[in-house]
């Protein structure tokens, strides 16, 4: 699955620690995200589509 | 003529391997190893604990401990995050795998390596545990 979390985060210019704070998860979670090595939980993607204001699906992609 | 719509072979004996089975088969086996491991002639105990209660007594504190591991699995899925926690359970799905085969490699090995310990079982785990946190942090649970 792909997402587009790096591009929303710079055009918001978080830093990943920033994000992290806002999603209440670990840098690394976001990074892991980020870097395609982790898809995160549904209640996870929930926080991030709210954060955004964004549905799920324009921010997570089919490969 | 298109191939018909039935199954293979292959495909049909995949299916007898669904987790219900795989895990009651596993629990089974272990609670027979425990048994025979009670049971077992060879080994001279000092006592006069009869087997069936040693087994009661086996099968109970493996039951509190098994409660005890899962109760702890649960609070670490509520304190951790969902990635950690998933690498951490990757890495303990490596642990059991290495441990076992670890265990047959030696019992052919046994006699240049010696019998197994417990202590070196324990390490084995622990060590495979480690190895395969880091494995799933480096590697990504993706790919």
């Amino acid at each position: 699955m792909k997402n587009r979390l790096k591009i929303l985060r710079a055009e918001r210019d978080w830093s990943q620690a920033g994000l992290a704070d806002r999603l209440k998860v670990s840098r690394q979670s976001v990074n892991a995200i980020e870097t395609g090595k982790y898809d995160p939980s549904l209640p996870l993607a929930f926080r991030i589509a709210d954060l955004f204001a964004l549905p799920i699906e324009e921010i997570f992609l089919r490969d | 003529m298109t191939a018909s719509g039935s199954p293979g072979i292959c495909r049909r004996f995949c299916r007898l391997f669904k987790p219900d089975r795989m895990f009651g088969f596993i629990l089974i086996v272990g609670m027979g190893l425990l048994a025979v491991s009670i049971f077992d002639p060879n080994e001279v105990r000092v006592g006069t604990v009869t087997p069936v209660v040693k087994i009661i007594g086996a099968a109970l504190l493996v039951l509190l401990i098994s409660y005890i591991a899962t109760y702890a699995a649960a609070l670490d899925r509520r304190k951790l995050e969902d990635y950690f926690f998933q690498m951490m359970a990757n890495g303990a799905i490596v642990a059991i795998i290495t441990a076992i085969f670890a265990n047959m490699v030696w019992l052919v090995f046994e006699t240049q390596l010696g019998t197994m310990s417990a202590d070196n079982l324990v390490a084995i785990l622990i060590t495979a545990w480690g190895f395969g946190y880091f494995f799933y942090r480096f590697r990504g649970l993706n790919t």
